[in-house]
């Protein structure tokens, strides 16, 4: 077990030491010269030019800029963006916060309804006939259209929920980040759901259920012991990825909601060519999901005791 | 209360359908206590299906009809819930593969305990020492840690003991055994047996024995069944098999016991040899039990042998000897360590390195598989397979490919009507003929097959080794034939080489080698083997 942590351990910091250099390196690459994003509307004199390439190090080689953006981030310092001139940490506390809130309450909505909706539908009959077409449905529609959706029927002609904002804290947040996060958890209830049934039917028939059966252990006991057991693994993993790239799509469902969220921010500093800001964002989505998967992984071999063992 | 006990089991007029067709009709059997029935028959002639019609493990799709009692009370006559209690108290069930029955994730002790804690109501810790003692009964040393262990920690042979221990945990006084030990090696298979008879005198158990192995029926049952294409065409004491009246029954044990051909001794002159093999080794990396990294696995281990051309040499051992990583090395599908492979004089020790070099040698030699199910493209014709098969290595008209195929579908005694038929719509039997006839496309020299008639019915293996003997004779092709089952090597091979742990441990002529066998494995591997009269022992 212990291997299995350290090579997690190991894969998850190689990852991020590779990505680190990517993220860098490609938006070292990028077309546009962040001087003038810098300065911004102001006719640019050689000396404001020469004072802003000091200031940022835009001198230095590359593999120092790296190496000296890489220490920073290593003790805190994430750098300063250039568009709004502050620290990007200042910049970011307050929206990964709601980030995290959202996602956390999609994740909760997605484990809730489609594991939920999966067992169900597992079951077979006319609830697997249901969730089947609902399912259909849910894949099908991109966030941006369940957000108008949804502001449609329940904030217009119902007036449930507010449109925009984050609310005050506590219930107004909940009452708030509603429909955002209904709005960015439905492709993925849609995807668990199907995976999660499909896992459980595949398990359901497996012959070590059969001779369950044969004993007589009651058929709630065999679904829990032997089927959901069995399956869990494939749906954790499942689950893993979609939290992780739940961080990268709450952008759409933030920019819909009018909500200051991290992943408003990266389109924003995107289209602004604030490239600190970008990479520092980047470096934390891909941090995100290396660690959800590792954690996941972890988890799954605590459930299989096969995956700690050696076979030839 | 009636003064005859009624039978453990007794089936009635049992029938079975599929929308499409009929699968079990007219099944009337019965086991009393004390006895063991066999129920034997080849693959499809409906013995699971009607075995799992007892246990309750019918496809919903199919419908049943009949009756079947156990202990005297009609299945059929009780609800639900009363038929579950029937079924998980009166009988145990075995099955075929202990590993794919037994839930991989959950420890034995919870395997072994889960019945009695769920459907008995026994406490958790009464049941653990039960369990313990029942995982004794049936010879398992330290039984407390074997409890701890998975499945994946266990053997086939410890894990279908295990199989058998929990069968027996509500005490039923039936036992069902679905091919039990059709996976195992026959050495396995001889232990597990003796196990499952040991038990059977002490508890006076009924057991129904479903198999398809003619000889392990006769030697453990009382009455045999012969089931044929859903119907029991017999049911006959098992000392009288050999008596038999039902015309298939004779087939059966006619096909089952293989007789020694006179062609197999033929001209005992020596031949060139066509394959020579020297001090071969594999080694292959596995990662260590404990601790980290790998560590080497001797797979094969300097193994020497000889095929003279036109010969049949047969290289048998248990799996995990090392016979069929052997025959890879010679075909060029696995690379060797060291040691050399010399078929006709040309070097073969290492994998062809060139297209040319590759075509050349499947000229020389082919190799057939054991599972036909799997070696052949099933949305190939059998035409377009076997003209693939030709064109390869004879390029020619339309027409001499033609004649070739047809000629190849005839060598092994196949109709030309199977031609335009995919493997999906052909028997197993007819299947494993197609791949041997694409084999012999190349008109090699020598035919590897590993394993090529294990996953066959007796009287389709009877054909099919028929069939080799006379593509032997006639047209001198050499055989090398990698089995566990001796009966086939005396059936087709004059020399046996034995095989155990990578190395050869006994090799010669067959008739020797079987008849006063030097080593003591070698010995037990016979001994091992059901025939007439066979009692199955537990060894050290």
């Amino acid at each position: 077990m212990l291997r299995r942590v350290l090579a997690q351990l190991g894969g998850l910091l190689s990852t991020l030491v590779i990505a680190s250099a990517v993220i860098f390196g490609a938006l070292v690459l990028t077309p546009g010269d962040p001087v003038s994003a810098i300065i911004g509307g102001v006719q640019p004199t050689p000396e404001l030019i020469a004072q802003v390439r000091a200031d940022h190090h835009l001198d230095a080689p590359v593999w120092e800029r790296y190496l000296q953006w890489v220490g920073g981030i290593l003790s805190g310092d994430l750098g300063q963006s250039m568009v709004y001139k502050t620290s990007i940490s200042a910049l970011l506390a307050p929206r990964i916060a709601v980030t995290a809130t959202l996602v956390a309450y999609a994740a909760t909505i997605v484990a809730l309804v489609g594991i939920g909706s999966g067992i169900l539908a597992s079951r077979g009959g006319p609830w697997d006939q249901a969730v089947l077409v609902s399912t259909t449905v849910g894949l099908a529609m991109p966030t941006f259209v369940v957000a108008i959706l949804l502001v449609w029927v329940f904030a217009r002609l119902l007036g449930w929920f507010p449109v925009l904002g984050v609310g005050d804290g506590g219930w107004d947040t909940l009452r708030h980040l509603t429909l955002p996060a209904v709005s960015l958890a439905i492709i993925y209830i849609a995807y668990v759901s199907r995976i999660t049934r499909g896992s459980l039917v595949a398990q359901q028939t497996r012959e070590h259920v059969e001779t369950a059966r044969v004993r007589g252990i009651p058929s709630a006991r065999i679904f829990r012991a032997h089927v959901l057991r069995n399956a869990s693994p494939q749906i954790l993993a499942v689950s893993g990825t979609t939290f992780a790239s739940m961080f990268a799509t709450a952008a759409i469902a933030e920019q819909a909601f009018g909500l200051g969220g991290v992943g408003a921010l990266f389109t924003e500093a995107a289209s602004r060519k604030d490239i600190p800001v970008v990479q520092v964002i980047a470096l934390l989505m891909v941090s995100i999901f290396v660690a959800a998967n590792a954690l996941v992984d972890i988890i799954a071999a605590l459930i299989d005791p096969r995956s700690d063992r050696t076979h030839a | 209360m009636s003064t005859v006990a009624p039978p453990l089991l007794d089936i009635e007029s049992l029938r079975i359908t599929s929308p499409a067709r009929v699968l079990v009709e007219d099944c009337t059997l019965s086991v009393a206590s004390g006895e063991v029935v066999g129920l034997i028959g080849e693959s499809g002639s409906g013995k699971s299906l009607s075995l799992r019609a007892v246990v309750g493990l019918l496809d919903a799709r199919l419908t049943q009809s009949g009756r079947i009692s156990v202990d005297g009370k009609n299945l059929d006559a009780l609800d639900k819930a009363a038929r579950r209690r029937v079924r998980s108290h009166s009988m145990g069930v075995v099955f075929q593969t202990p590993r794919a029955h037994l839930n991989p994730l959950r420890s034995i002790g919870d395997f072994m305990t889960e019945a009695l804690t769920c459907v008995a109501g026994v406490s958790a810790s009464e049941a653990e020492v039960r369990a313990e003692s029942l995982l004794e009964e049936v010879g398992i040393t330290d039984p407390r840690r074997r409890m701890r262990q998975h499945p994946g920690d266990l053997s086939g042979g410890l894990l279908q003991r295990v199989m058998i221990a929990s069968a027996l945990a509500m005490e039923p006084q039936l036992l069902l055994a679905d091919e039990m030990t059709t996976a195992l090696d026959v050495t396995v298979q001889e232990e597990v047996m003796a196990v499952l008879l040991d038990l059977q005198r002490e508890r006076g158990l009924g057991i129904l024995f479903v198999t398809h192995d003619l000889q392990l029926a006769r030697a453990v049952c009382d009455r045999i069944a012969v089931m044929s294409a859903g119907r029991i065409v017999e049911t006959i004491p098992a000392a009288r098999l050999d008596n038999a009246v039902e015309p298939y029954t004779r087939a059966l044990v006619a096909s089952s016991t293989l007789s020694r051909q006179p062609a197999a001794t033929d001209s005992e002159a020596a031949s060139e040899p066509i394959l020579e093999v020297r001090g071969l080794r594999r080694e292959f990396m596995v990662r260590k039990a404990r601790g980290w990294g790998r560590e080497p696995f001797v797979a094969v281990d300097g193994v020497d042998l000889t095929l003279g051309a036109g010969r049949a040499l047969a290289v048998v051992g248990q799996s995990g000897s090392g016979k069929t990583t052997t025959a890879r090395i010679i075909c060029g599908l696995e690379r060797a360590d060291a040691g050399t492979v010399t078929v006709q004089g040309e070097d073969w020790s290492q994998p062809a390195r060139s297209v040319r070099e590759r075509r050349h040698r499947a000229a020389m030699a082919q190799m057939v598989f054991q599972d036909p199910y799997q070696s052949l493209d099933p949305r190939q014709s059998v035409e377009s397979c076997l003209a693939e098969a030709v064109r390869l290595q004879e390029p020619g008209s339309a027409d001499a490919v033609r004649e070739r195929v047809r000629e190849l579908v005839r060598s092994v005694a196949l109709d030309e009507s199977v031609l335009d038929r995919t493997p999906r719509s052909l028997s197993g039997g007819q299947r494993q003929r197609v791949a041997i006839a694409r084999a012999l496309a190349a008109r090699p020299k020598l035919l590897v097959l590993d394993e090529a008639v294990s996953a066959l019915d007796v009287t389709v293996r009877a054909e099919i080794l028929d069939v080799l003997e006379e593509i032997r004779h006639d047209a001198g092709v050499a055989l090398l034939m990698i089995t566990h089952d001796l009966d086939v090597a005396e059936r087709l091979c004059s020399h046996v080489v034995v095989m155990r742990a990578g190395r050869v441990i006994e090799s010669g002529p067959v008739a020797e080698v079987f008849s006063a066998p030097a080593e003591s494995y070698t010995r037990t591997l016979l001994a091992s083997i059901p025939r007439p009269g066979w009692v199955p022992r537990r060894r050290g």
